[in-house]
């Protein structure tokens, strides 16, 4: 090619930015032209630079002109609106086509928009906190639990807050539920304690008064109190005058001396659920020094990472508490967002997985009606129908589809994110915020969109670019149709594959919730309901507490059906809401110094909720009196600290106490039964005290017997009767309190569950179109075979074979990536392996089972037809 | 009426010329300070046909052959000279008056 000849091309190239009529008018003209130039010696970048200006700019007057001629935008419009009506004609000449395209893209753009939506929301978006990549929770690693964040103590926040370390600052808090009185009716809420420098680290402003800063952590000093917007409107009326009011949290008189401004989030999974903030003051001992009930967040200098603070924490934590491991220190984020992000990016996988079964089969769809579009496609071109014209149409055809796919999708996930919204098990952060916004449906139109003109209409011009040339059924046989039928045969495989996928996935959960629902509690708990109680603030001293029980129970016992009465500080299934450090006496060695739960109850409590005491016997009732010190622990504990012979008569001490008194040592009188605290969690080491040895401010009351329905009403009775000021707290059978800690495994299983179920349908209507249409194609070949006495029953089973050929490998394959896959899954399931040979069994049996019914039906269909009728039709 | 208007019908006063012999002819005449790309020409000469103040004529019997399509020229019409006419007695007037008051020195 001479260089004369590549600027040619070039400029040929370059003409393209002129309408095709002008370019037929003036092309030759200008190339003559411009090949003159080059012969009179044009030459170099600046003249190609002049050129494409000079092109640009007459191009764009010559369209100009043009568009003027032909009414401008109006015209365009009618055109549009015409491709519009032709589209929206052929795709009604096939509703099932529509009808299946439709549903495929609206499902897979409804679970990705869905699935986008929550993450977005949950995990993705920044917290709206100044520098909230920077704020980071630290907490106290206990030896068992690796990794987790656990409370700080006192000690701890105080050494913290002195000296932060490599953080710039440290800051602390603790919620504890209170009775607020002085505002109308007493009530219970959680209010919120916080140390020096709290609110300037979440960026709080007031809007009434001030915020709490340092003069309010001085002890001694008057009690104050800032509260949040709304609780200044609810509960003072939006008055103006709110600041220097006064009201009282657990009978303390505290002056309010600001109102929070109503942007002002709460932070999550820092602080407690109230509207009331107050001075912690630790320094004071308002906690309980033995308790570990604070958080501690920090603000890291820039630059700085989380590891540095955490190697800091490590040190200083396990030098306050030996029992401790050391700290953890995460990002605020992270700890909001917890092991939450990690499911929701499972159900993102999930998700796309089903996206892409949809792409697949939206790709099919479109190639079959393509192959049976190809006569109309040849009579068009023959016509004179452009290639571009037909490809416009094609996109119009898809961009339609899209359209209503878009919109059913969009319509199905704004459902689906309110179905979230109300169903997610609890614990799921910034959820009061969620539904579909601007950004979701951005999502869904862009996926709806990609999806169709990827899948749809790539394929429908592979397709009909294969049929341009010659009429007639015969070129259905020729290499062309034979490439298509492989690449549809390659579609089912791969959308086989994935759907197993899914499936196992969804089988491995719901086999783990079986499980989870059948294990061995521990207890029974049939026909028991619980009443929480909390009388701080009701009851002054020991003895009236005690008083306040006994009567209780007595009044309780009372009610008709009711066999017995309990008492306990904690209920099975209920976690774990108090710890305890201790120290086990053992037979040689040094003394361990053990951090376990403690629970406080009645000595009937085991024969009323039906644990058994396997060594020893329960407490007697001369043992429940105030500084009793007979206590029972159960098989856990002695597992872990006491191998080795009875642990009854053992001694379990307090620890030296650091003023130099006498340790207080508690006697084992007996050893029960492991009771879980959580689904699918071995019962931790748990100690149980008499509740009369240190009566408790917060119990709960177990009644065995009466009707569940009229019991909630009884109690409520009662309680009124003792204290008509009294709030009762959660009244619910242990029954319920059990099946919630399943919540959770039940919200993904079914979630997950859902996504396999649509892939699998998905998937088998993938099979059924692709053998519908292969015999359809086939329909003379199976006439004529009728014809000739062939057997129906053997003729569909050789149809049959080859489809189900595919699903075997699309099986084998599906199977195979799970087994990589599932292993993602290990920390969610607790009694089910990732590789449960039974549940992939089973799943591919289901699969290729259902896929051969899905390859037989449209089989059986057409080699029922009349051959005589399909020979006719030629 | 634009410059180029202007030079690409005077360029045909003498007679049909085609695409490239008006761009050689405005460029000697005007010295080179008038340039006319193959892009703005034919842009200009599409709505000159489209006003008809051209109109395309066959090529003249003596053109060299070159294995191609026949160049197209264009010619002048009635209506195109008699704009062109109207536009140079417009300048012609602009001239006179500035000659009369000494801003133009004489030709």
């Amino acid at each position: 090619m001479t260089d004369t000849d590549r600027a040619l091309r070039r400029f040929r190239f370059l003409l393209r930015l002129y309408p095709a009529s002008y370019r037929d008018r003036y092309g030759h003209e200008m190339e003559a032209f411009f090949a003159q130039e080059i012969q009179d010696g044009a030459a170099g970048p600046a003249f190609w630079v002049r050129l494409a200006v000079d092109h640009t700019r007459a191009a764009l007057a010559v369209r100009r002109r043009r568009d003027n001629n032909h009414g401008t935008l109006s015209d365009r419009a009618m055109n549009l609106l015409q491709e519009l009506r032709f589209a929206a004609r052929a795709l009604r000449r096939a509703p099932t086509f529509t009808l299946f395209a439709v549903c495929t893209l609206a499902l897979g753009v409804a679970a990705t928009t869905t699935v986008f939506t929550i993450l977005d929301r949950v995990v993705l978006r920044a917290l709206p906190y100044p520098d909230a990549d920077r704020l980071v929770v630290i907490g106290s690693e206990f030896q068992q639990d690796p990794g987790g964040v656990g409370p700080l103590s006192v000690a701890q926040i105080t050494d913290l807050m002195e000296n932060p370390g490599p953080a710039e600052r440290i800051v602390g808090v603790t919620s504890i539920p209170m009775t607020i009185s002085g505002l109308g009716e007493p009530e219970r809420t959680p209010v919120n304690q916080i140390s020096e420098g709290f609110f300037e680290l979440f960026g709080a402003t007031a809007i009434a008064g001030r915020l709490l800063d340092d003069r309010d952590q001085v002890a001694g000093s008057e009690h104050t109190a800032v509260i949040e917007h709304a609780f200044w409107v609810a509960r003072f009326g939006s008055a103006p005058d709110v600041v220097g009011r006064v009201f009282s949290i657990e009978d303390e008189p505290h002056v309010v001396v600001g109102v929070l401004s109503p942007d002002f989030v709460r932070p999550e999974s820092v602080a407690g659920d109230g509207p009331i903030w107050v001075a912690a003051r630790f320094a004071e001992g308002r906690t309980s020094a033995g308790s570990f009930s604070i958080t501690a967040v920090g603000l890291l200098p820039p630059g700085v990472s989380p590891g540095v603070v955490d190697d800091f924490v490590d040190d200083r934590f396990a030098e306050i508490h030996s029992f401790l491991s050391g700290g953890t220190v995460l990002p605020h984020r992270d700890h909001v967002v917890d092991d939450i992000g990690d499911r929701l990016m499972g159900a993102f996988g999930g998700v796309l997985l089903l996206l892409l079964i949809a792409c697949a089969n939206v790709a099919s769809l479109t190639i079959t009606r393509g192959q049976e579009r190809a006569r109309e496609f040849s009579v068009r071109t023959a016509l004179g129908a452009g290639r571009r014209r037909l490809i416009l149409q094609l996109a119009t055809e898809s961009v339609l589809l899209a359209a209503m796919g878009g919109a059913l999708g969009a319509g199905l996930a704004f459902g689906a994110v309110e179905l979230f919204r109300a169903q997610a098990p609890a614990g799921i952060p910034r959820i009061e915020e969620l539904s579909l916004d601007g950004w979701g449906l951005a999502a869904a139109i862009g996926v709806s969109l990609a999806t169709s003109l990827l899948f749809g209409l790539l394929p429908a011009l592979f397709t009909t670019s294969r049929t341009e040339a010659g009429l007639g059924r015969a070129n259905l046989r020729s290499t062309g149709g034979r490439r298509v039928a492989r690449v549809r045969a390659g579609l089912v495989l791969a959308e086989t594959a994935l759907a197993v996928v899914l499936v196992v996935g969804s089988g491995l959960l719901a086999k783990d919730l079986i499980r989870l629902s059948t294990e061995d509690p521990g207890f029974d708990p049939n026909g028991l309901t619980s009443m929480h109680l909390n009388v701080s603030g009701r009851v002054a001293g020991d003895e009236e507490t005690s008083t306040f029980w006994t009567r209780l129970m007595e009044e309780a016992a009372a009610i008709p059906g009711v066999s017995e009465v309990a008492l306990a500080s904690q209920l099975p299934y209920d976690g774990v809401s108090s710890m305890r450090s201790l120290a086990p006496e053992v037979t040689s060695g040094d003394r361990e110094e053990a951090f376990v739960a403690q629970v406080f109850v009645t000595p009937n409590y085991f024969s009323v909720v039906d644990i058994p005491v396997v060594d020893g016997r329960t407490m007697t009732r001369g043992e429940t009196q105030p500084g009793s010190l007979a206590v029972l622990v159960n098989e856990a504990f002695t597992r872990r600290y006491w191998q080795d012979g009875s642990p009854v008569g053992r001694r379990v001490g307090t620890g030296e106490p650091m003023d130099g008194s006498e340790e207080t040592f508690y006697s084992v009188v007996g050893v029960v039964a492991d009771v879980r605290t959580r689904a699918g969690v071995d019962a931790p080491p748990q100690i149980f005290f008499p509740i009369g040895s240190d009566p408790h401010d917060r119990a709960d009351l177990i009644v065995k017997g009466g009707a569940s329905a009229t019991n909630a009403t009884a109690l409520r009775e009662v309680v009124s009767g003792l204290d008509p000021g009294l709030p009762v707290g959660r009244i619910e059978t242990l029954e319920s309190i059990a099946s919630q800690t399943l919540d959770r495994p039940r919200f993904y299983t079914g979630l997950f569950g859902g996504f396999a179920l649509v892939a699998l349908l998905l998937a088998l209507v993938g099979v059924y179109g692709t053998t519908a249409y292969a015999t359809r194609s086939r329909t003379r070949e199976i006439g004529i075979r009728l014809a000739l006495g062939a057997v129906r029953a053997r003729l569909v089973g050789t149809i049959v074979r080859s489809t189900a050929n595919v699903l075997a490998v699309g099986v084998g394959i599906g199977l195979a990536i799970s087994a990589l896959a599932t292993r993602a899954m290990a920390d969610v399931l607790f009694y089910v392996t990732p590789l449960d040979a039974l549940t992939y069994l089973g799943v591919g049996a289901l699969v290729l089972t259902t896929g051969a019914v899905a390859a037989w039906l449209p089989a059986s269909r057409s080699s029922h037809v009349d051959p005589a009728t399909t020979l006719r039709e030629e | 009426m634009t410059t180029r208007t202007l030079q690409i019908l005077l360029s045909l006063i003498e007679g049909p010329r085609h695409g490239y012999g008006v761009r050689q002819a405005v460029m000697e005449r005007t010295g080179g300070s008038v340039v006319l790309g193959s892009g703005t020409l034919y842009e200009a000469v599409d709505r000159l046909l489209g006003k008809e103040w051209i109109t395309e004529v066959p090529a003249p019997a003596d053109e060299p052959g070159s294995g191609g399509p026949p160049r197209r020229y264009y010619s002048l019409t009635t209506e195109g000279r008699a704009e062109l006419t109207t536009e140079l007695r417009r300048m012609d007037e602009v001239v006179r008056f500035a000659r009369g008051h000494d801003l133009l020195e004489e030709a």
